[in-house]
């Protein structure tokens, strides 16, 4: 298992160098790259390039962690389903470097299905389990159900142009209705993207799949489809209409994922509910700046670029960070469930170090990337509440509202990861027994957090190298003043860890002399207090589920003490959490078409003379309707 | 750097009014005015008291929680003196170093393993989510009135009674600055500090486990986070034409009111049941874009 995890490793890394050196050129020089295999073409612009790097460092990540997370894996997996996960991982990154560099639908299309199949294969790795299997394959249905968009396009352009190349797809949008071209490719993209209300594949997936799987689906593919209705959304010149619907479904996202995290009680699918917040959010600011190109705002316009840029590269990072702790937590525990989980600062400090740092980052508090990525947007955001249009600024009246309300639920979601998962004492045994992996294991999510750091207080450098992905977005400059800020909070926030740290050594300094006693929390006054009296992560989200009932669905199961029960019997409580858009709109709606389709099939009779007569009929019919002139 | 010194003046007596108010209306005598800083300088003297069930989190939260309230008052200015840190936008890092203050005291509250430290953790998570639209939609309705968006140069341009502020604008405004200064440092009607109850606390009962210095730290930085929102609100007022020891006297006028009212608040007011706090936390939202609407009104973007 090892051993050709590591060749796919080593092919991983290959691949990303080779693509790497062509990617950097682009964005230093700012020329494109292009290049014709075959009699098709493939081009790579400053925002390919800049996806190919996220792709590239995404893939690297997650491979590094894989080598040693599938040393550790205790069942036993015969060469071929090894073979087969290794090879799926390198397709996947293979085939994510194809979308972003595609310059027509065929190929789009053809890379689009490579990566959804080799992501599917890659979910099968424990299909051994049946909640494995189920999430695989109803991952597999609801991305092809999407990718039936991209051929609708397809259709549509190659039909009325003759060919399908992206400036193609431009004279068509140009020359016709755009949302006829836009609409089914949005569908494709929203479905990739995880964008609400076609989000519900997400969380079972991310659940199901290997943990550096989970951490390169949720860092990087699911990118890709904001990368696509980024990409048609300026083929076919962007609108305020269109700026406008991206915002409004970017909220809905943003905050039906975040409030859905803190629901869950499944580590991973807390960290993938995050995953729908944070996309959300991306799809919001790109919905900011196509309302500020519609209405000529150009400082508005760049600082959402800004934002949707730093945004993507920081949560990349940082979900690796986090995807890759909840895998040495499972590994170390065997369980993903918080409400057996506790405790496990003390037995794997390593792993609950890195877990707090991304938990700080993805909850965007000062001093983390997130801060500076969520910085760029809430200036979009005001900057567009000072427009003097009513209705343009209400939009951002929205959008800083969500980005605030989505930071207070992170902040609750994440205490709540943390705080139940791995602090307090253990719920269970499991957490006692657990040890942290082997180092190596962590030494990826320390490189990604190293990089997260970075940008937390470099993020203006960042900006000024990636201006060319800037203006290859909006065509615009990016305004001095906005460097200057951000600089400044890249300043402030290394001011604020180096103060902590200062702060720290005078604390240790003045307590170093005072008697420090260890005893029990303070029970108030309760006596027998063991971990069974600790919240759990059910109660922690409780009353934040009362509040937000309406867009949640947590299902209790009790049995009444019923009245004529003299003496106690086994009571039993259980509650289940489920995607509202899942279980009351999906479920219904495949169990009423897999009605239809089971009633229909009382046509196929497997009697060779029902056939016969089904062949009459029709021929009658033809015959008919020609005679009439009908056909 | 005059308005971190007139923070920490403030934050040495803000608690003993607060105190002596409510003393004093319930007839009695009450502590001195310094007490709490005798207790704060006993505190860290002290040695302390450590749970086992605790790890490095729980220690190392109020430091870092002092350090994100003492970063949020670099940013807020003194009138026309500029903060010691302004650039654009730090009202939106302002809003979110007392959300870092929040997450490291809720992990240090459930790294005890405390059920009751667990439940006011939960409550101080949901109270300090639901306050957040209510302060960026006043300071972004602050901000379309003036076209700047940094405290520094919002408050040099805007204060009680100048030309384009209307009355209506800042008594709201002030009114809902007031009611997020009582939640954020937990007083009533959301949070009453003098409960006996742990299962009705939020502030106190997650600080329970704490003590000695690290006790302290965190008396100073509840004193300093209403000296904080106390110089806001004082900002509201300091003229530019009048000279600096007119502001000084106006800034600690403004503070030992803000003490007072809140001291007969807290001594004629009634806790919220908790039920009712997340309305009523939303009520200061509705406010809030009563104060946006009257902006667009008031700046004739909005024609009626």
């Amino acid at each position: 298992m090892r051993l050709t995890f590591m060749v796919a490793c080593v092919v991983s890394l290959v691949i990303a160098f080779v693509t790497s050196i062509p990617a950097v050129t682009v964005l230093v020089t700012g020329m494109a790259w292009s290049a014709d295999i075959g009699s098709v073409t493939y081009v790579a612009d400053s925002f390919s390039a800049f996806m190919v790097l996220v792709i590239n460092t995404g893939s690297v990540l997650a491979a590094l962690y894989g080598v040693r997370y599938l040393a550790d894996d205790p069942d036993g997996r015969s060469l071929t389903e090894s073979i087969l996960h290794g090879t799926s991982f390198v397709a996947l990154h293979a085939a994510m470097i194809g979308v972003v560099i595609s310059s027509d639908l065929y190929s789009l299309f053809y890379f689009w299905e490579a990566m959804s199949i080799s992501s599917f294969l890659l979910v099968l790795f424990d299909a051994r389990q049946t909640k494995a299997r189920t999430a695989a394959i109803r991952y597999i249905l609801q991305m092809h159900i999407g990718a039936v968009g991209i051929l609708v396009a397809i259709g549509f352009v190659s039909s009325a142009m003759g060919g399908v190349t992206y400036s193609l797809v431009h004279d068509y949008a140009a020359s016709h209705q755009t949302w006829i071209v836009l609409l089914p490719l949005a569908v494709a993209f929203a479905m990739k993207a995880g964008l609400f209300p076609l989000h519900s594949w997400l969380p079972d997936t991310h659940a199901a799949a290997p943990s550096h799987v989970s951490g390169l689906m949720s860092g990087v593919m699911i990118k890709l489809g904001a990368y696509g209705l980024i990409r048609f959304g300026l083929l076919t010149d962007p609108s305020t209409e269109l700026g406008t619907v991206l915002l409004v479904i970017g909220i809905a996202t943003a905050l039906f994922g975040i409030v859905n995290a803190i629901g869950q009680r499944d580590l991973k699918k807390l960290l993938a509910y995050s995953s729908v917040e944070n996309m959300g959010l991306i799809v919001m600011s790109v919905g900011m700046a196509f309302i500020a190109r519609g209405i000529d705002a150009p400082y508005i316009e760049i600082a959402a670029w800004s934002g949707v840029v730093l945004h993507i590269l920081h949560h990349m990072l940082i979900k690796a960070v986090l995807f890759q702790s909840a895998g040495n937590i499972l590994h170390g525990t065997h369980t993903r469930d918080l409400n057996n989980l506790g405790g496990l600062i003390h037995t794997m400090p390593g792993t609950v170090n890195l877990l707090l740092l991304g938990g700080l980052g993805i909850s965007a508090l000062p001093g983390s990337s997130g801060f500076v990525s969520e910085f760029p947007m809430y200036i979009s955001g005001i900057k567009t509440m000072m427009m003097s249009s009513t209705s343009i600024s209400m939009l951002g009246v929205f959008s800083v509202v969500t980005l605030c309300l989505a930071g207070g639920f992170a902040i609750i979601a994440f205490t709540k990861a943390i705080g139940i998962g791995a602090l307090g004492t253990a719920r269970t045994k499991a957490p006692l027994t657990a040890h942290d992996p082997h180092w190596t294991t962590r030494f990826p999510q320390w490189l990604a957090f190293g990089g997260a750091l970075f940008i937390a207080v470099a993020p203006g450098m960042f900006i000024r190298a990636l201006s060319g992905v800037l203006y290859g977005l909006s065509e615009k400059h990016i305004p001095h003043d906005l460097l200057t800020t951000l600089d400044t909070v890249g300043i402030g926030q290394a001011v604020l860890i180096i103060v902590v740290g200062i702060v720290w050594l005078l604390r240790m300094l003045a307590t170093r002399t005072k008697p420090v006693a260890e005893g029990p929390t303070w029970g108030c006054g309760f006596q027998e207090g063991d971990a069974r009296i600790q919240y759990t992560a059910t109660t922690y989200a409780d009353s934040t589920i009362e509040i937000m009932s309406p867009v949640t669905d947590v299902s209790v199961s009790y049995r009444h003490i019923d009245p004529a029960d003299m003496f106690p019997r086994t009571r039993s409580y259980h509650t289940e959490e489920k995607d509202l858009i899942a279980n009351k709109v999906f479920d219904p709606l495949a169990i009423g078409v897999e009605r239809v389709l089971r009633a229909l099939a009382v046509l196929q009779s497997g009697n060779m003379r029902s056939y016969i007569l089904y062949a009459f009929v029709f021929i009658v019919v033809v015959v008919v309707l020609t005679l009439a002139e009908v056909l | 750097m005059i308005a971190l010194v007139v923070i920490l003046v403030v934050a040495l007596f803000f608690i003993g009014i607060v105190n002596r108010t409510k003393s004093l209306l319930g007839g009695r005598v009450g502590p001195g005015l310094f007490q709490h800083v005798h207790d704060v300088v006993r505190l860290f003297r002290k040695g302390a008291v450590i749970s086992t069930t605790s790890s490095i989190v729980f220690r190392l939260a109020p430091t870092i929680s002092f350090v994100a309230i003492l970063m949020a008052c670099t940013l807020i200015p003194f009138g026309t003196q500029p903060a010691l840190l302004p650039f654009q936008y730090d009202v939106v890092a302002f809003a979110y170093l007392l959300a870092l203050s929040r997450f490291v005291m809720i992990l240090a509250a459930l790294d005890t393993g405390s059920p009751f430290e667990g439940m006011g953790a939960n409550r101080e998570g949901i109270y300090g989510m639901l306050v957040e639209p209510a302060f960026f939609v006043v300071f972004g309705s602050l901000a379309i009135l003036t076209g700047h968006t940094s405290f520094t140069e919002l408050f040099s341009t805007l204060h009680v009674g100048s030309g384009g502020v209307s009355i209506l604008i800042s008594v709201l405004a002030v009114y809902v600055i007031l009611q997020i200064a009582m939640i954020e440092s937990s007083r009533l009607p959301i949070d009453d500090p003098k409960t006996h109850l742990e299962l009705t606390m939020i502030h106190e009962v997650m600080i329970l486990d704490h003590s000695g210095f690290d006790l302290g730290l965190i008396m100073v930085s509840s004193s300093m986070k209403f000296a904080l929102f106390g110089l806001l609100l004082a900002n509201f007022h300091l003229t530019p034409s009048a000279p600096l020891w007119l502001l000084l006297i106006i800034a600690f006028g403004v503070n030992i009111v803000f003490a007072m009212t809140v001291g007969a608040i807290e001594s004629f007011r009634a806790r919220n049941r908790m039920k009712r706090n997340p309305q009523f936390i939303l009520t200061l939202t509705s406010v809030a874009v009563l104060i946006y609407f009257s902006v667009l009104i008031l700046t004739n973007k909005l024609v009626l």
